[in-house]
């Protein structure tokens, strides 16, 4: 009976039968995977001129293709090149930024310098007052002008993660890493808001304050609130050290030990496929390496695509924040051998707040490249 | 050199005071001084005018609003003339005079200043991130 039975599973498997399937071109396959992913949108966040400079190509969806094909070529050279050009560019318009902040300064050092040779201390005093306000006015609708980006940048990053990561943990998932995907990707996606949350709606107003009272306590020499400043500046940064500190560690962990467990699964299972079925067996394991190969280079090209599109959005308000940093430290450091100590001592607090808020920045960016590259390394720790 | 002409008044303006004082016409020093004081200033009233137009001018290129640096020039002037003017009370030993000069010039100042702190805090509660 049971020979019976094997001879008919035999002649089944030996009949032959057609398979028929379409033929897909690359940039078909692009087409799919990228369905889901907001392409359209780009404009809102990046600028397609500073892509071009830095990649070569106007529009993200073009440089996907180009990776995916292997035309993308990163010329350290000409990368650095442009780099510099926008950056020359970026100083070149930022320029009238740096003569007014150092006209300010140098306009009000000699003001309160030359009152406080002659006048009595009482008038002195008064005076002071009254010019060192019109002065931080002038510095804080200066200040608050040119770091209001700041939160634009940040918004901007965490809208192209959200609209960025989900076809990466498709891609993810159809390799197989069905539990790295569904723990992470929550975790993720509740973390990047969390930070966007954390750093606009908490970091930035509360250093804000920080500062503004810090230039308020330097009115009267009587009225001190430095220690309060002092406090306020040491919680914002320990907000942001500790914020980044924890997601580090835990994503690192979980996705450590779920990639793992996944990469466990594939194998047992691709194993037990291979040696139960018979004949067709291996044939079906080998595919699924050859189908998770490819789609690894996909998942490999669009996390080159996602770093080099959040540089692309944070290089220019960046570097014009810094610019404005460099413009006002350079003023306090000229003006202060002769002009009274609290101008300079003004100047030096906003150089700093502004030093903090160009640290969120690249805190955000620098977060958002490490999530994009553990999700890379999850990825290829589930195909070994 | 205007530096020569001031310091040829004053030396001439302080020996006709010390001539003064030693003699029985007193008062006439009060005048001197105050002569002197007066003309020095004219000499450098000339200057005074420069530097507010260069700054003026450094304020418009750095896009500042004319209101706020006028307001600043106004409060720094008031407390020179005030200076000016308490100084002259005291040399006449009429030192509560001088101290309610003081006490105006400080009210004024503070009226001059009032707009400088309104458009602070304006500016304080129309800031959003």
């Amino acid at each position: 009976m049971s020979k019976k039975i094997l001879i008919i599973i035999v002649i089944i498997i030996s009949l032959s039968t057609n398979v028929y399937a379409d033929e897909i071109t690359i940039s078909e396959i692009t087409e799919i995977i990228t369905e889901d992913f907001d392409f359209e949108n780009q404009n809102e966040y990046i600028d397609s001129e500073i892509l071009y400079q830095i990649t070569g190509y106007t529009t993200l969806k073009d440089m996907l293709s180009g990776i995916i094909n292997g035309d993308f070529r990163l010329n350290i050279k000409d990368l650095f090149n442009n780099i510099l050009d926008i950056v020359k560019k970026n100083f070149n318009s930022n320029i009238h930024m740096i003569i007014s902040v150092s006209i300010i300064s140098i306009i009000y050092s000699i003001l309160t310098n030359t009152e406080s040779a002659y006048l009595e201390k009482e008038i002195e005093k008064i005076t002071f007052c009254a010019v060192y306000i019109s002065m931080i006015t002038i510095l804080i609708k200066f200040t608050f002008e040119s770091i209001r980006s700041s939160a634009t940048i940040i918004n901007n990053l965490i809208t192209f993660i959200n609209q960025f990561t989900p076809v990466f943990f498709l891609l993810i998932t159809t390799t197989g890493g069905v539990l790295t995907s569904s723990v992470i990707y929550p975790i993720m996606l509740f973390y990047t808001s969390f930070i966007n949350a954390v750093i606009c709606n908490l970091v930035i107003p509360i250093s804000s304050y920080g500062y503004i009272l810090s230039l308020c306590s330097k009115v009267i020499n009587t009225i001190d609130f430095s220690y309060l400043t002092n406090f306020i500046k040491k919680f914002t940064y320990f907000i942001l050290g500790a914020s980044f500190t924890v997601f580090g560690i835990i994503v690192s962990f979980e996705g450590i030990t779920f990639a793992s467990i996944d990469s466990l699964r594939f194998g047992t299972v691709k194993y037990t496929v291979s040696s139960v079925i018979p004949v067709i067996g291996k044939f079906i394991a080998d595919s699924a390496d050859v189908i998770n190969g490819f789609l690894n280079i996909i998942k490999n090209s669009l996390g080159l695509l996602g770093t080099i599109a959040v540089i692309t959005i944070m290089i220019i308000p960046s570097l014009k924040i810094f610019t404005m940093y460099l413009s006002i430290r350079i003023c306090s450091i000229v003006i202060q051998p002769f002009a009274d100590k609290r101008i300079s001592e003004a100047l030096d607090n906003t150089a700093q707040y502004i030093f903090f808020i160009c640290i969120c920045v690249i805190f955000t960016t620098i977060m958002l490249i490490v999530i994009i590259g553990l999700l890379l390394i999850f990825a290829n720790n589930i195909f070994k | 050199m205007d530096i020569l002409k001031i310091s040829l008044v004053a030396i001439i303006a302080c020996i006709i005071n010390i001539y003064f004082q030693s003699s029985d016409n007193k008062e006439y020093s009060l005048y001197i001084a105050l002569t002197g004081g007066l003309l020095i200033l004219t000499f450098s009233f000339n200057y005074i005018r420069s530097i507010f137009g260069i700054i003026s001018t450094l304020a418009d290129r750095a896009n500042l609003q004319s209101e706020q640096i006028k307001s600043t020039f106004k409060i720094i002037s008031t407390a020179y003339i005030a200076q000016f003017a308490s100084d002259i009370c005291r040399d006449a030993n009429q030192t509560s005079l001088a101290s309610k000069v003081d006490i105006a010039a400080k009210f004024i100042i503070l009226y001059l200043s009032l707009p400088i702190i309104i458009s602070f805090f304006n500016l304080l509660s129309s800031f959003e991130l």
